[in-house]
């Protein structure tokens, strides 16, 4: 006797209709929750590694082409170039590189395992805030004699194995390198001191020599050139999301503007692979979308020809909810199957793919638990948009 | 609820002219809780239209409609279905049953909502009205007057203030109708409720404080 009202609301249920949507919908989730996992699995192989540089900064200069070699200007950025880079999405900051504007000779004691070396050297700094370096090591004020300072990476193994070798000097490791203190002559303005030198770490994508902020505002008050006024050359920009697309478009719109980045080709592998989960995304979608609204027709259809049944049922005093509910079941009964068995797939494809990704040292373990998350609420939300059609079909 | 207000209630789809004799349309009615009216109504006067708009069926109509102090245009759906478990039942002209269940079944749907009355209650109602021998047969299967008893069996399954019955023995025999009635006044009686009650011509074997012309 008691189900005597889902007899009456269940009369019509078109079960083709609903196997219908039921395959569609599994072949659209199967899809979006694989490529949901598969991101996930990959993701640790674009983790950036530690480094100075932030992962949302991407330097920025032009090519140096024939004309650049006799109008620098030609590789100076104008404000209006800079104010166009400022109003792009993806753009969070952008900064400027200081520059010395002093001469900088620098030369280390012969000594040990050091050899006597003497050059010409420029400084740059940039926003402290930017680095991602120990602040304890970073520091400068007027009272220190030591300057620390960030020199690429390319350096040392340029001298390691190119310079060392051919003229018989000893290999560094970075370790004895970061220990020795050289001497540093800053000149200009009329004006010479003397100053100690400490390499403070290794930079992978900044080809420059860095210095504290402070010290080079403090610097070039005190030996730089007055008249001379910053030319800017490079920029630092600050970018919300680095795999945006648009970081690449833009870029590729703008041929003479080299960028480099912490990601560098792992950036663009990063680049297409999410382009590539997009599209699959977006094919998953475009079949669970028709999907959802065959499912929204029947539901449709389904009330329409129970339409009197209803009405007579309100009539004689039963509430919209109640008599959503035989409705709101089956949809969630449906999706909810419809989701195991899409999750279900979804762990086979994973399966299949994982031994590849393994060898890379991918896989991650809570891959699969994210892509479970990710499917209860993709299914609570398209059940959610199914009952509140209900509701709104009935109470019509 | 104690009292329904009819004010100045006009349908739609009457004109000025069609509704002038009427005792109901434009008036002030008041129908009270233990009171019995009859409204007498020729065809097309729209008898059928009263009822539904005192039970929230339809809404064309100009004037207002109140229970005690509650105008019915302001009630929200759920309490509409308040008013339909507990205050108001309607024996409809056209029946609403459902023709794909049986009687016992047709019945169950109104009491398995309410609870108001046992099993034993129906059967005896069941029995009373001579459908012992069809309870477990389909609806749709049934002569018009036995469908119209299985619809006022129904129509008492639940509390109310008022009963709203609508040509309700249309296709029924002296002898049934005699029956029923005697049920119906019984219930009436029980419940301390009031019957408003629309009919082409016949005024049935009840006693009423309050005759209308529609």
């Amino acid at each position: 006797m008691k189900n005597i009202l889902q007899r009456l609301l269940r009369q019509h249920i078109s079960v083709p209709q609903l196997a219908g949507y039921a395959f569609a919908a599994l072949s659209g989730m199967s899809i979006i929750f694989a490529a949901f996992c598969f991101r996930a699995d990959v993701r640790p192989l674009f983790a950036p590694e530690k480094n100075f540089f932030g992962k949302e900064l991407i330097v920025v200069n032009k090519q140096v082409s024939l004309i650049a070699a006799f109008n620098r200007n030609v590789t100076n950025f104008s404000r209006s170039e800079i104010e166009e880079i400022q109003r792009q999405d993806f753009v969070r900051s952008v900064s400027c590189f200081s520059s010395s504007r002093f001469r900088v000779k620098a030369c280390t004691e012969a000594s040990g395992q050091m050899p006597y070396f003497s050059t010409d050297l420029f400084f740059e700094s940039v926003a402290d805030r930017l680095l991602e370096v120990d602040p304890a090591v970073w520091k400068w004020d007027a009272e220190s004699e030591m300057i620390p300072i960030i020199i690429p990476r390319d350096y040392l193994k340029l001298y390691n194995f190119g310079f060392s070798g051919s003229q018989g000097l000893p290999q560094l490791s970075e370790s004895i390198v970061q220990q020795v203190t050289f001497k540093v002559y800053l000149t200009g303005n009329g004006k010479q001191e003397r100053f100690s030198g400490k390499i403070a770490g290794f930079s992978d994508h900044l080809n420059t020599i860095l210095v504290p902020e402070a010290f080079l505002t403090w610097a070039n008050e005190m030996f730089g050139d007055a008249g001379q006024d910053e030319k800017i050359s490079r920029l630092i920009i600050e970018v919300k999301n680095p795999a945006d697309p648009q970081i690449a478009e833009f870029f590729a719109s703008r041929p003479n503007y080299e960028m480099s980045s912490n990601k560098g080709e792992q950036g663009k592998l990063s680049y297409f692979l999410t382009l590539l989960i997009i599209i699959v995304m977006t094919v998953g979608f475009l079949i669970l979308l028709p999907a959802t609204g065959l499912m929204m027709l029947s539901i449709h259809l389904l009330i329409y020809r129970n339409r009197e049944t209803l009405d007579n049922l309100i009539l004689l005093g039963y509430g919209r909810k109640q008599l959503a509910r035989p409705y709101c079941l089956l949809v969630l009964a449906v999706n909810t199957a419809t989701g195991i068995v899409s999750l279900l797939l979804a762990a086979y494809a994973r399966s299949l793919y994982a031994p590849q990704l393994e060898m890379l040292g991918a896989v991650s373990a809570s891959a699969f638990r994210w892509t479970i998350v990710f499917a209860v609420a993709f299914v609570l939300a398209v059940t959610m948009l199914d009952m509140a059609w209900i509701r709104k079909k009935i109470a019509g | 609820m104690d009292c329904i207000r009819v004010h100045h209630v006009t349908p739609h789809f009457i004109s000025d002219a069609e509704g002038s004799a009427s005792e109901i349309w434009r008036h002030e009615v008041i129908f009270r809780k233990d009171e019995n009216s009859f409204i007498s109504a020729a065809s097309g006067s729209g008898k059928t239209s009263l009822l539904a708009y005192i039970f929230g069926e339809r809404t064309d109509y100009s004037g207002e409609i109140w229970f005690d102090t509650r105008e019915i245009n302001s009630l929200k759906p759920h309490e509409w279905d308040t008013v339909r478990q507990y205050g108001v039942s309607f024996i409809f002209q056209g029946l609403r049953l459902f023709p794909g269940l049986t009687v016992l079944e047709n019945i169950a749907v109104k009491n398995l909502l309410t609870g108001y009355k046992t099993c034993e209650e129906i059967l005896y109602l069941v029995e009373m009205t001579g459908l012992a021998d069809k309870k477990d047969e389909k609806a749709g299967k049934l002569s018009f007057g036995q469908q119209q008893r299985v619809a006022i069996i129904r129509a008492l399954c639940q509390p109310f203030d008022f009963l709203l019955a609508d040509e309700p023995f249309s296709h029924l025999d002296e002898a049934n109708i005699e029956i029923i009635s005697e049920i119906i006044t019984r219930e009436l009686q029980q419940q301390k409720a009031g019957m408003i009650l629309c009919s082409l011509g016949p005024k049935y074997p009840f006693h009423y404080q309050q005759y209308r012309k529609l």
